[in-house]
């Protein structure tokens, strides 16, 4: 047995990563070799000094996570695409009416688009619709792209606002620093450690309250977003109910005129 | 089979920052204790704890298997120690800073007055004169409970060296503390 087996073997005894089997035998090779028997037993004694140390309580836990701003841009766009169209509609004034037998889609007071509207007794052919959705489609997108930028800025300006916040913080930590180094003396340290502590433990409480405070307004925004996108669907079902009422009058005045000929 | 660590383990890969945070308090104390072994620094064990979350973190939603999460977690934090490690003027001098230089003159502090924490101290102190890849193996083994195939699975090493790396670690920790003259008969019974 060379000597690398040798270790291994007594390693694996010491730390009981023998099978029962394997651990008898070993005893017994042992019985015959006391000089191993002797070097196992001062390793146990290195064994029992190593676990005179305890476990410490760690220092609190601030991890600066790079990724979790890529997280939160991720779940961003998804919610932002769902709500922007909405968004975009409620916030740049969409509206939808019934006017002169047609359709009007408007956006905004100064500009509106008015949809191909349908002479009396006539059905607007799908291609023109097409037609129309092709023609307003850059208008359409440059408002979707305004209203997602609008989005992304409140967002920044928050965002700001938090780390300015931070720097301060921070700032006002780095001041009580500089003037305990400014009178430090041996005799201080404790009263230095106590005050590093302190900051520690407000740079975190700190730090929760921001996410805490980012999170709500950031939630109670969506919450708005989603109450607009809720009363702007019901009204466009509404309209689009009543539209559709009122086609199926039409259909049937048509008929009744088509039979009384 | 799936345990609760590896549902929570999934939960924070796709994304749920309750779970990430519970998955990083289960594990925090046990990495703290890790690196505080290794450096006998609370300020390193807390460097070492945050770069190594931080990594996890990036890189958790590449983790294919939770099962790997273990020994995944514990070559992180052993790269970041070595990492830190190297970048770090060690200071050999720590074992006489708490006064338990062999061959000194003043007496021995009596082991009704040497308090657990003190002899905490003194062993860890020895733990930091011992070679970094002897200290890393008798960390994981001493203090995290690990398995030879955990931990040379870890280490990217063999059983045999590791369990021969721990051999040489324990001795070289024996001959530290009679160097400084602790003996069995101080220890806690």
């Amino acid at each position: 047995m060379n000597n690398v087996d040798r270790q291994a073997q007594m390693m694996d005894y010491l730390y009981g990563e023998m099978t029962d089997q394997e651990s008898r035998e070993y005893e017994l090779w042992l019985n015959q070799n006391p000089e191993i028997r002797q070097e196992i037993e001062e390793m146990r004694t290195s064994q029992q000094w190593l676990a005179e140390v305890e476990d410490v309580q760690p220092q609190p836990l601030v991890v600066e996570l790079p990724g979790e701003r890529k997280f939160e841009r991720k779940w961003l766009y998804r919610v932002g695409a769902a709500a922007a169209v909405i968004l975009a509609l409620w916030l740049s004034n969409f509206q939808i009416r019934t006017e002169q037998g047609g359709m009007i889609l408007s956006f905004g007071h100064p500009e509106s688009i008015q949809a191909p509207i349908e002479e009396a007794g006539e059905v607007v052919p799908a291609a023109i619709w097409e037609k129309f959705l092709a023609e307003n489609r850059q208008l359409l997108e440059s408002k979707l792209i305004s209203m997602d930028s609008s989005w992304q800025g409140q967002l920044t300006a928050l965002q700001k606002e938090n780390q300015q916040q931070w720097n301060q913080l921070k700032n006002n930590q780095a001041y009580q620093v500089a003037q305990v180094k400014q009178e430090f003396t041996e005799q201080e340290l404790p009263r230095l450690a106590g005050l590093m502590q302190q900051l520690q433990i407000e740079q975190q409480e700190e730090l929760q309250l921001l996410l805490v405070e980012f999170w709500n307004t950031w939630q109670e925004t969506r919450q708005t977003d989603l109450q607009h996108i809720d009363y702007k669907m019901t009204n466009l079902y509404q309209n689009v109910e009543r539209n559709q009422q009122a086609s199926e009058a039409r259909v049937v005045d048509y008929i009744q005129n088509v039979a009384g000929r | 089979m799936e345990t609760p660590n590896h549902t929570l383990i999934r939960q924070a890969q796709s994304g749920d920052r309750r779970a990430l945070n519970q998955l990083f308090s289960q594990w925090y104390p046990r990495v703290y204790n890790m690196a505080y072994r290794y450096f006998h620094d609370e300020d390193l064990a807390a460097d070492v704890s945050q770069q190594t979350f931080v990594a996890i973190q990036k890189s958790l939603p590449q983790l294919r298997d939770p099962q790997a999460f273990k020994a995944w977690l514990f070559r992180t934090a052993v790269n970041c120690c070595h990492s830190l490690s190297r970048r770090r003027h060690r200071q050999k001098a720590s074992l006489e800073v708490i006064s338990m230089q062999p061959g000194r003159s003043q007496p021995i502090t009596p082991y009704q007055e040497l308090d657990r924490k003190e002899r905490s101290q003194i062993v860890l102190a020895a733990l930091q004169e011992i070679p970094d890849e002897q200290r890393e193996v008798i960390v994981m083994k001493e203090y995290e409970g690990l398995k030879f195939r955990e931990i040379a699975e870890i280490l990217q090493l063999s059983e045999n060296t590791v369990k021969s790396r721990l051999y040489y670690g324990l001795k070289a920790m024996r001959k530290l503390l009679e160097d400084c003259r602790l003996h069995k008969d101080l220890l806690y019974e």
